[in-house]
């Protein structure tokens, strides 16, 4: 059936069968469908998209269910080993962290931290494993910062407690990339 | 062969020295401490009030004005900074709306479907004391009026330490502190001058920037209820105490798609993002970032980048952060 409909699409169908499937297409809902599908797909591949059409297609886009999954799954079948070793090692690193006393003095963790990504010295700090705090990358920006807080606050209870004032945590977290 | 099977039979007995002094602290909690905790939520939620607030973290002060009005409609309030470079953030029952003159852009969050803040206090004041052994304090002066002070000490290191001061005749809570697990301060809010109740001008109210900022670059987000689970997202567990609250798919910064998981303990919520690695991260090295009492952790999972933002210590954050998995 939908071989003949691709063929009436295309002008392609004798005129015996014509009728037969003009009556079918008229009753059949799923044909019907079909039929339009065809016909989008023929116009794509001419190229021949109204703007309306494409409007539509943006606007299907933007609701549809984004699918959050990633495309290759994470170590599956890696090495037990590696991985137990990886992990001891990132332990010993958290711990050499918490230990050392750059962890326990933001202040002066902060300034040490010649970050200029993220402007305001003194409030942040960034520790990555492999790497000294110095040379360290920002993991995120300030402006990043603060959309995750904005995102976040909401849900906090400590919202629920101090209404509209943890959202001085955002603009804080602002500063660090506005001009000044 | 026989001191690892030792340990390993001793092994659950080390945990016991761990749960003894939390029964007995569990006995500790002060219940007229929990009301106050139930009357400052509930002051929150019906009172009007507009005054001037410092947030402190680190060296860094913020000076805001606030104003909190309950209308026919819901709660309307506005945070307007007073120091440095002028910044304006409306909230309402179902949109936050923040103005950012010098980048000239407006963010707007859209909370429709999914309740702000879960009324989690009155129903989980059983849970917050198992995580917290909350007592009350002295009473104190703040901003010229006489408040309760209301202490949480954390019951173990995945949490901080919390210090409030409630208005003795409404509840209002005028102060905060958070302490780290050394007792040091992390960060502080703190109104300097309040005004409760009384007439407060619906100008009061107004966005300053709303006219300025019509032609302003607008980056919109808004959440809706989402089974991350089902999508293969889970976390394999959480810190003591903390549990799943609520489970989104969002748009942040303009990216569509991001998975959002709120875990909380009753007080303190911590937030999982979940957003495909755009190609400048791959460059990025998992890593943490303090600022007062957020501390924020990311790492990759297959091309996937983990946030995890809380006001939770680093211990916690990571534990969450290392706790997420994709599983199909």
């Amino acid at each position: 059936m939908r071989e003949k409909l691709s063929a009436l699409v295309d002008g392609e169908l004798r005129s015996s069968d014509l009728h037969t499937h003009l009556v079918r297409l008229r009753t059949d809902l799923e044909l019907r469908g079909a039929w339009s599908t065809y016909h989008l797909i023929g116009d794509a591949l001419r190229g021949h998209f109204g703007p309306e059409v494409i409007d539509r297609v943006v606007a299907r886009l933007r609701d549809e269910p984004t699918v959050i999954v990633p495309r290759s799954a994470p170590f599956r079948r890696l090495s037990w080993y590696a991985m137990s070793a990886a992990a001891a090692f990132a332990a010993v690193v958290l711990v050499v962290w918490t230990a050392s006393p750059i962890w326990n003095a933001p202040e002066i963790a902060g300034s040490s931290v010649a970050s200029g990504a993220t402007g305001t010295a003194g409030s942040v700090t960034i520790l990555a494993p492999g790497a000294t705090s110095a040379e360290a990358k920002p993991p995120v920006t300030s402006a990043e910062v603060e959309n995750y807080l904005l995102a976040h606050h909401p849900f906090s209870p400590t919202s629920a407690m101090q209404g509209i004032a943890p959202y001085a945590r955002t603009v804080a977290a602002g500063r660090g990339t506005e001009g000044k | 062969m026989m001191p690892p099977l030792a340990s390993r039979l001793l092994g659950p007995l080390r945990v016991l020295p761990f749960l003894l002094p939390v029964s007995a602290a569990l006995a500790q909690t002060d219940t007229s401490a929990l009301q106050w905790l139930q009357r400052i939520y509930a002051a929150t939620q019906k009172l009007s009030y507009t005054g001037v607030f410092v947030y402190q973290q680190g060296q860094q002060v913020e000076t805001s004005r606030i104003t909190h009005v309950v209308e026919a409609s819901g709660p309307r309030e506005r945070l307007e900074t007073l120091d440095g470079t002028p910044r304006e953030i409306i909230r309402t029952r179902d949109q936050v709306v923040c103005y950012l003159p010098a980048s000239m852009t407006v963010k707007i969050d859209k909370q429709s479907g999914t309740r702000m803040f879960p009324a989690i206090l009155p129903e989980r004041l059983k849970e917050l004391s198992e995580n917290y052994n909350i007592r009350k304090g002295d009473v104190e002066r703040v901003g010229g009026y006489d408040c309760q002070v209301i202490i949480l000490e954390p019951r173990d290191r995945m949490r901080y330490g919390h210090r409030l001061w409630a208005d003795l005749n409404t509840g209002m809570l005028l102060k905060a502190k958070t302490f780290d697990e050394k007792n040091e301060m992390l960060e502080q809010f703190s109104f300097t001058q309040l005004q409760i109740g009384g007439a407060i001008g619906r100008e009061q109210l107004k966005a300053r920037f709303s006219r300025a900022s019509r032609d302003w670059r607008v980056e919109d987000s808004g959440a809706i209820r989402a089974n991350l689970a089902e999508a293969g997202w889970t976390i394999r567990s959480s810190p003591p105490g903390f549990r799943t609250v609520t489970e989104l798919l969002r748009t942040l910064g303009g990216t569509s798609g991001v998975g959002h998981i709120v875990l909380s303990d009753g007080l303190a919520a911590v937030s999982v993002f979940i957003q495909p690695a755009k190609s400048k991260q791959a460059a990025l090295q998992p890593g943490l970032v303090r600022r007062g009492a957020i501390n924020v952790y990311m790492r990759p999972v297959g091309d996937h980048w983990i946030t995890v933002v809380g006001e939770a210590p680093p211990e916690s954050v990571k534990y969450i952060a290392d706790a997420v998995e994709y599983r199909k």
